[in-house]
């Protein structure tokens, strides 16, 4: 069944999950804030972010896919700076118009 | 449905397709369960490749992708299981999920995702297995850190002591219509353990040095375990917690 792209609701669903999930304000999960050092994400937090994303969406994500489409052999300084709101949100998007 | 044919036994095991999950279902599918349906979260890689290698073993597999942390999930996967099958003889909870850090800083969600999936998943499938499960046995995969403080455990081991807890209460609850429900407290085994406690190679020297048996365990040190209990072998153990660890827990052993 194709699925209708809507973008405005990935990034209000991924933002949301970001916020409850790290219980951080929702101000403060702007799209350039860094998961990791802007909003103390830890590796079950990604997780659990990853988890009300895809209840919010029906969809599925490949936490090691997602990890890895950051770029393969980068240096934990450079994953930091990549692991953004916005490569979620990005990374989500892609892969919804891909399920179509 | 080939449930109807007594012959076919068939088991359900969460977190079924990697680490000791897979260990269980090969045993399992090796020793009289022809029929494996293995719930995993995420890795569908793993999962087909535990789907192959129990069908070289001559078993039917059934793959069940659902997140137990939420209920509706676990609701939808009854539901598809449902449609292959009428009966569950024995269920085996191996999913598990926890933040390795000092339990002084776990966070609430990491706290409740911990409770969710080790505690009240176990609770909600065997509700669900319930009425499939006419004379059945249910094992869930604790831990030492139920009982024993360990470092940077977080909230792994107070759910684990949840687990332990609904496994005593359904036991009593359970066991006069035919079910026996119990729980293999396991030692640290060494493929999970070596991504995700922090400094493992240090942990498991000491593990090493405080064990009778001299190893750390391994997935099917735990497997063989349950295919004992969920045997008829072990039709007079009911409500029980077996700890499982090569004797760690007995206390300090002075291997060299």
């Amino acid at each position: 069944m194709t699925k209708i792209v809507d973008t405005n609701r990935i990034a209000e669903v991924v933002k949301r999950s970001i916020s409850e999930a790290l219980a951080v304000p929702a101000d403060k999960v702007v799209p350039p804030a860094r998961l990791i050092s802007d909003l103390r994400a830890e590796s079950i937090d990604v997780a659990d972010v990853r988890f009300r994303i895809e209840s919010g969406l029906s969809i599925r994500i490949d936490q090691r896919e997602m990890t890895a489409a950051i770029g393969e052999g980068v240096s934990a300084e450079e994953f930091d700076t990549s692991f953004t709101v916005q490569f979620i949100i990005d990374y989500v998007t892609r892969q919804m118009v891909a399920e179509q | 449905m080939d449930e109807e044919n007594k012959d076919i036994r068939t088991v359900l095991i969460t977190g079924g397709t990697r680490g000791i999950g897979r260990a269980v279902a090969i045993r399992l599918a090796g020793h009289g369960f022809s029929k494996v349906l293995a719930n995993y979260c995420q890795d569908d890689a793993s999962a087909a490749e535990t789907k192959a290698n129990l069908e070289r073993l001559g078993a039917t597999c059934h793959l069940y992708r659902a997140n137990l942390a939420f209920p509706a999930e676990i609701e939808g996967m009854f539901d598809r299981l449902n449609e292959v099958c009428s009966r569950i003889d024995a269920f085996v909870h191996c999913a598990a999920l926890g933040a390795f850090k000092p339990l002084s800083e776990v966070k609430p969600n990491q706290w409740d995702l911990s409770m969710a999936i080790n505690a009240r998943a176990f609770l909600h499938c065997i509700q669900k297995c319930r009425p499939l499960m006419k004379d059945g046995s249910v094992v869930a995969i604790s831990s030492l850190g139920s009982r024993m403080a360990l470092p940077n455990y977080g909230a792994i081991g107070p759910s684990k002591a949840a687990m332990e807890a609904v496994v005593r209460q359904l036991a009593m609850e359970l066991g006069p219509h035919g079910i026996r429900i119990n729980a293999v407290a396991a030692g640290v085994i060494e493929n999970q353990a070596r991504s995700v406690f922090p400094h493992f190679d240090d942990l498991k020297t000491l593990i090493i040095k405080n064990t009778p048996a001299g190893r750390i365990g391994t997935p099917e040190d735990v497997a063989d375990i349950v295919a004992f209990l969920v045997s008829r072998d072990a039709r007079w153990i009911q409500g029980q917690v077996i700890v499982a660890d090569g004797g760690f827990s007995l206390g300090i052993s002075g291997n060299q």
